[in-house]
């Protein structure tokens, strides 16, 4: 599905709308419409084709993901997996741009090296994923 | 309770210099003596073109003017090589073989204190690595032996690394540290001891102890302070014990430990939901030692309840705590809970009265502005502060509420404003109940802006951090200039 952002035009621009047409006179409504493209991804770390690693830093066990901001800020979600389990996120506010969803990995569980750490975006009925295959790196702790 | 430092945070990139004036016009002047707290600025840039990798910097509480910062990423290069050394075979009674020269698969570690620079990795079985970190000339830089295990680790705090680096590592052989562990019997094989540097962290290889209880360690020459640890594998009822020492002579040291009497219990339990109705999910349930009888040390015991809710583990006498931690699931209103339990000496097996997971509850929150007027698409996220710190968050309605269930624990909310006027507020709220209202007023403060830039190009759109110690206090995108102006305030 296409989300689309409508402009309301006010009553006087309708009005006056044919008129400011050059070269022709169209007397129907017009409908302005700003195209928002599909769900976008904007930028995510790691990024796309990388590998998501794990280690005993937990500083730096996070990955997080970056989506073209649209006006329905209220319908954004994401969703953050590795198999069968949820993962706890947070938002990273709307700079005007884009809105983004980060989450961190402090404690890596050695079963997860080799599956994949999912994302899923959802906003009014667009979806798009993202996923890194995990390479958990074990120590002596 | 309001922390004793409160934050507001402000991106005004998007703002005019009309709109600000005009909200500083009707705000308090801010303190001019406010003292900022130490704080940390991490950057996670995402570039193709350039690799550049995550860095740290610290945002200097001392100075004056914290508006207009200049941070430089510094450039990635690469440290790889070869580690090798000599394995010695000695005994305890001071008798030792040939030694031999043999290429050593070992995990090695960059990293700098109170920062995210760095990386780990492990080497291949012929001793080869190579991992790419942030240029910098103050690395702590640690080799751990994987195979074999008779080698000391090494620590080098002031490593250099302005470019990259090739190279061959020859590993000593250490020192010796050696000892006997008794009360372990028959448990040997199920235990297992490693040195561990006090002042970095750092720990060595694990090393197994023999079935008439000795052990063998090798030390580093010029790591002085050390513990032992004894610890056992998972489920084996060992409990985990640490002895402190100073190596101070060229003859190593012996240690010995007396553990007592180790006698697992089988402790039992069926898990339910508030309702009695077995908990189907995976929970984790963490056991942790408050006290134990008959033995030393501290044990700590993870397990998950099966289809049925039914658990079942192995501990020692004592007194324990246990948390129950269903998975991160905001569909789900199951919430943790914590219970204490004590068993007792002579006892076989304990059976765990049946456990109810909590609830989680909903709570109504209204978020008002600095002018007290409602403050709408406020991000409002609540972490525990306990468990596993999972956060719970929504945006504020038009009129500033948020309806959102929590955990009824010990919470941090952090209040995020995103419309370029407000900033953030950090509260603690504990014991919430079912219906609870919570209102709050955002605050304004202190400005501190700045731009991060490499070879002196901005880095636009990188995820910067902002901490406190270990308080994360926001997250935000770099503009497309690479900067961020933030506001800060402190009571």
């Amino acid at each position: 599905m296409i989300a689309r952002l409508h402009i309301g035009l006010s009553k006087l621009l309708l009005f006056s709308a044919p008129f400011l047409l050059s070269g022709c006179l169209y007397l129907g409504e017009i409908e302005a419409i700003q195209q928002v493209s599909p769900l976008e991804i904007f930028m995510s770390y790691p990024e796309e084709g990388e590998v998501m690693r794990l280690d005993q830093n937990p500083n730096t066990n996070k990955a997080f993901v970056y989506v073209y901001y649209s006006d329905s800020l209220n319908n954004i979600d994401f969703r953050w997996r590795i198999g069968p389990n949820i993962l706890s996120s947070e938002y990273i506010p709307p700079d005007g741009v884009a809105v983004g969803s980060e989450v961190n990995i402090p404690e890596p569980d050695p079963s997860w090296n080799g599956q994949n750490l999912f994302v899923f975006v959802f906003d009014s009925g667009s979806s798009v994923s993202r996923s890194w295959p995990i390479e958990v790196i074990e120590g002596n702790e | 309770m309001m922390k004793a430092l409160l934050l507001a945070l402000m991106l005004t990139a998007c703002s005019s210099d009309e709109s600000f004036m005009g909200m500083q016009d009707m705000a308090p002047e801010p303190a001019e003596e406010n003292i900022f707290p130490s704080l940390r600025l991490d950057v996670y840039p995402v570039s193709e073109a350039e690799n550049l990798l995550p860095q740290s910097f610290a945002i200097d509480p001392e100075i004056d003017d914290v508006t207009a910062l200049r941070f430089d990423l510094a450039d990635t290069v690469e440290l790889s090589g070869f580690i090798h050394g000599t394995t010695i075979y000695p005994h305890s009674d001071g008798v030792s073989v040939p030694s031999t020269r043999t290429v050593i698969e070992a995990q090695v570690r960059l990293s700098r204190p109170n920062s995210i620079h760095g990386n780990i990795m492990n080497t291949d079985e012929e001793g080869w690595f190579s991992m790419f970190v942030p240029a910098n000339d103050q690395y702590l830089f640690s080799i751990t032996p994987i195979q074999p295990t008779d080698l000391p680790f090494q620590i080098n705090e002031t490593f250099f690394l302005r470019e990259s680096q090739d190279l061959e590592v020859e590993l000593d052989m250490g020192l010796p540290v050696f000892g006997s562990i008794s009360g372990l019997e028959g448990l040997h094989n199920q235990a297992s001891v490693q040195l561990i540097d006090r002042e970095t962290g750092i720990v060595g290889p694990k090393n197994p102890i023999s079935s008439s209880g000795s052990f063998m360690l090798r030390a580093p020459n010029d790591r002085d302070s050390l513990i032992v640890r004894l610890e056992g594998t998972p489920n084996s009822a060992i409990p985990t014990v640490e002895i402190p020492f100073y190596l101070d002579s060229q003859d190593g040291v012996e240690l010995n430990l007396d553990l007592g009497s180790i006698t697992p219990v089988t402790v039992e339990g069926n898990l339910q939901t508030s309702l009695g109705i077995p908990f189907a999910e995976r929970a984790t349930i963490l056991f942790t030692s408050k006290e134990l009888i008959s033995t030393t040390g501290e044990l700590s015991v993870e397990t998950s309840n099966d289809g049925n809710g039914f658990f079942s583990t192995k501990l020692l006498p004592g007194s324990w705590i246990v948390d129950f931690i269903p998975p991160y699931d905001d569909a789900s209103n199951a919430a943790p809970i914590t219970i204490e339990f004590e068993i007792e000496e002579n006892t076989t097996s304990y059976v765990l009265p049946d456990v109810l997971l909590a609830d989680d509850v909903r709570v109504f929150t209204r978020i008002l502005d600095s002018m007290g007027q409602p403050a709408p698409n406020v991000l409002v996220s609540f972490q525990e502060t306990h468990f596993n710190k999972d956060v719970y968050t929504g945006f504020t309605d038009s009129d500033g509420r948020l309806d959102i269930r929590v955990p009824s624990d010990d919470l941090t909310v952090t209040l995020t404003p995103t419309n370029n006027v407000e900033g953030i507020t950090q509260i603690s709220v504990s014991q919430l109940t079912e219906g609870d209202e919570l209102e709050w007023t955002l605050e304004k403060g202190s400005t501190i802006s700045g731009s991060i830039y490499h070879r002196n190009m901005p880095i636009s759109h990188a995820l910067i951090e902002l901490w406190e110690n270990d308080t994360l206090l926001t997250s935000q995108f770099l503009n497309e200039a690479g900067a961020f102006e933030i506001k800060l305030q402190v009571d």
